[in-house]
């Protein structure tokens, strides 16, 4: 079970980085040429997002090839890390957003201490294979609800201004960046509802593959034109 | 009371509208036209047009009558056309330049 839930949420997660690093790559390029500022909050905000998934990503990765060899305490710890970076990177990377529409005074991120007795106990389990709750795996794998109510305030918020944004001009292109954050911001609820239901951890993740894919498809877009 | 919002342009986004207007008129274009359709004063016109020809955006050529007439470069169509993209990158997160 805790292998099947690592491979998936590691193959998920390296996916929807990669998207957000080529999105932060065509960023890049346009700010390179015309040196504006709104162009390089954009990239800034898409490298954070796309490499705290990849990090995630891989991270988990790595702890699930070597799950039989390392020790529990060790595996907790590297996975709780790693769910706290990818946190903060999502979280600069909304903020940055957010400020790209407007000029907010940066916002302080929460702390909050998280199940982490039961989770380290998770994988001790794990290692002697015995069945364990699926939900015990998601505290794993994200940062505690506290972090993820902070993203999901800043996701709803992005997502008015793009859906706004889209509402005003009844485009394919705002539509997809509208989209893709309404989605952001649904996978975002699935994954702080997961705490509760393993089930929605996957959902989460195949909206915010969506997401992406939809980010993907506006890049592909604008390349094309 | 209400207040009026200006709407600032930038430098990018009037070289790309002056650029634009030579594209639509498809040949040489005298800066009258240029001056209506990219809604500038012409002092500023004329400053655009020295540093766009000094950067090889535009072409100035002279009329038999020894009117400037300008016409847009390859350089110059390249530039706008990357500048379409850029635009429409940032108006689909409803961004401008």
């Amino acid at each position: 079970m805790l292998a099947w839930f690592l491979l998936f949420s590691t193959s998920m997660e390296v996916l929807e980085g990669a998207v957000a690093l080529l999105t932060a790559y065509y960023a890049l390029k346009f700010y390179r040429l015309v040196r504006e500022d709104k162009l390089l909050k954009l990239f800034l905000a898409f490298l954070s997002m796309g490499l705290g998934l990849v990090v995630h990503g891989i991270t988990a990765g790595g702890v699930l090839i070597s799950l039989a060899r390392l020790r529990p305490a060790l595996a907790f710890l590297t996975l709780r890390g790693s769910s706290y970076a990818l946190f903060t990177c999502e979280a600069a990377g909304y903020i940055l957003l957010s400020l790209t529409y407007a000029r907010l005074p940066r916002e302080e991120e929460g702390g909050a201490e998280g199940p982490e007795g039961s989770a380290a106990l998770l994988l001790a389990t794990a290692a002697a294979a015995r069945p364990v709750r699926p939900e015990l795996l998601v505290v794993l794998m994200r940062p505690p609800p506290v972090l993820e109510g902070i993203a999901l305030a800043l996701l709803i918020y992005l997502s008015a201004r793009t859906t706004s944004n889209f509402l005003s001009r009844k485009e394919v292109n705002p539509f997809l960046v509208c989209f893709s954050f309404l989605f952001l911001t649904a996978a975002r609820a699935c994954f702080l509802l997961s705490f509760a239901l393993a089930a929605l951890y996957i959902t989460g993740h195949v909206i915010q593959l969506l997401a992406f894919l939809s980010f993907l498809l506006l890049v592909l877009r604008v390349m094309r034109s | 009371m209400r207040r009026r919002r200006a709407r600032y342009r930038s430098k990018l986004r009037i070289i790309t509208d002056i650029l634009a207007v030579l594209v639509e008129e498809g040949g040489p274009v005298g800066p009258t036209r240029i001056l209506y359709g990219a809604n500038l004063s012409h002092e500023r016109l004329v400053r655009y047009l020295a540093e766009m020809e000094e950067k090889g955006l535009v072409e100035r050529l002279t009329g038999e009558e020894g009117r400037a007439r300008y016409v847009i470069t390859e350089r110059g169509r390249r530039l706008l056309r990357e500048m379409r993209r850029i635009e429409e990158f940032l108006q689909a997160f409803g961004l401008e330049i």
